[in-house]
């Protein structure tokens, strides 16, 4: 029997099929414990057949935190469609895109837990870090949340990667950079939360005693197939 | 004669052989190596306009007999300068011939930058600036200056980063 959590009590609640789709590139956050949406992180849900609304609830399925009840969060929608952002959830939930509207907390919450890096918690004490410094800089423009959605949207695209050096732009855009050396060598500025421009310094195929030095501005997803193209992945990727 | 100011005089080349530094913030370090985003022009804001150079300081003019010496005093005006210098400052040392030849060689539009005297009067008289570099430049070039300026110092006065560890 599952249960989900609801005005503080315990319900038990009745199985159905999912019948709704979930797109598998869209993702939430449950309490601080992000979950990648897939068929299997959604659980039970509950369907009203008068009004077609249909209730739904996600599965804590992050390996670190096994003591979490299975079930941590509810929502609603309707069939053909749900629609995220209408609930009154606690919770945090995105969908790709991320919603412009995303918080910085959020994102941060995202990075900490998402298990999208190696260690999101050093990761994310960093990205609070800047943008404490930059809000005390009245010189400055304050870190772009847009940016830090880039960022997430760059480490859900790629293959699970090693965790980058942060560092602010003077425009207030992040960076994420790659350094083994001069010649080994991979930034990204993320300009918003689909573009970015990039840095690959990396050794040429055809002479491995020269270094290419490569620049562009592309879409988020396009930045690290040239990565890859280039032999990038194999110092970036875990 | 007394009491004439002297004018001040910019523009002036700074030998090649000579060393320049600049003042990089934390939230432009890796750790210890200083990236590419603290040689980026800054944009225009409300508050101020557009930057037009990079600043640096050219170490040789403060006729200091070593290196030690040279980075106290730049620790001292920058200590004047700003309102506050956390200790996880750096501040980055570079020679101007490898810089100039670096980007040059390296940029695909064969950048020729100019480092050039630019004292502020009394402040920092040994205040350079680093030319031919625009805010919409493509992020490549903060990475090759990047790349001649690892030789770091603390930028913090050091009794006060005693104080503060």
């Amino acid at each position: 029997m599952l249960y989900y959590e609801a005005g503080g009590g315990q319900e038990a609640a009745p199985h159905y099929d999912l019948e709704v789709p979930v797109p598998e590139d869209e993702w939430l956050i449950v309490r601080d414990y992000p979950v990648r949406t897939m068929m299997t992180a959604f659980g039970p849900r509950w369907k009203d057949e008068e009004t077609e609304h249909v209730d739904w609830c996600a599965f804590d399925i992050s390996p670190k935190h096994p003591a979490q009840p299975s079930v941590q969060w509810w929502g609603a929608g309707s069939p053909g469609g749900i629609s995220y952002h209408e609930t009154t959830s606690p919770y945090v939930l995105f969908s790709r895109p991320l919603d412009q509207a995303a918080s910085f907390e959020s994102l941060l919450t995202y990075i900490r837990f998402g298990e999208l890096c190696e260690d999101g918690e050093v990761l994310g004490q960093r990205l609070e870090e800047l943008a404490e410094d930059l809000e005390d800089d009245v010189d400055s423009p304050p870190l772009s949340v847009d940016s830090v959605a880039g960022f997430i949207e760059f480490l859900l695209e790629a293959e699970p990667l090693k965790d980058p050096g942060l560092v602010v732009a003077p425009n207030g855009n992040l960076r994420a950079e790659w350094h083994q050396s001069w010649c080994q060598h991979f930034v990204v500025e993320f300009a918003s939360q689909t573009d970015a421009q990039f840095v690959l310094f990396a050794p040429d195929p055809h002479q491995q005693d020269k270094t290419m030095r490569l620049s562009g501005t592309c879409s988020i997803p396009s930045v690290y197939e040239e990565v890859r193209r280039c032999g990038g992945a194999e110092w970036v990727a875990r | 004669m007394g009491g004439e100011v002297e004018p001040i005089v910019r523009g002036d080349p700074v030998p090649i052989t000579d060393h320049i530094s600049r003042y990089c913030e934390k939230r432009y370090l890796d750790g210890k190596r200083v990236t590419g985003a603290a040689f980026r022009l800054r944009q225009a804001t409300a508050v101020r306009e557009a930057e037009t150079y990079l600043s640096v300081n050219w170490l040789e003019f403060l006729s200091r007999p070593s290196r030690k010496e040279e980075i106290a005093e730049i620790q001292r005006i920058l200590d004047t300068k700003f309102r506050r210098i956390h200790k996880r400052d750096l501040i980055a040392v570079g020679n101007v011939e490898e810089l100039l030849t670096h980007v040059r060689s390296k940029s695909p539009d064969r950048r020729a930058l100019n480092v050039v005297h630019w004292p502020e009067k009394q402040v920092d008289e040994s205040h350079s600036a680093i030319y031919g570099l625009s805010v919409n430049d493509d992020i490549l070039y903060g990475e090759l200056i990047a790349e001649k300026f690892q030789d770091t110092y603390p930028a913090q006065v050091s009794s006060r980063s005693t104080q503060d560890e």
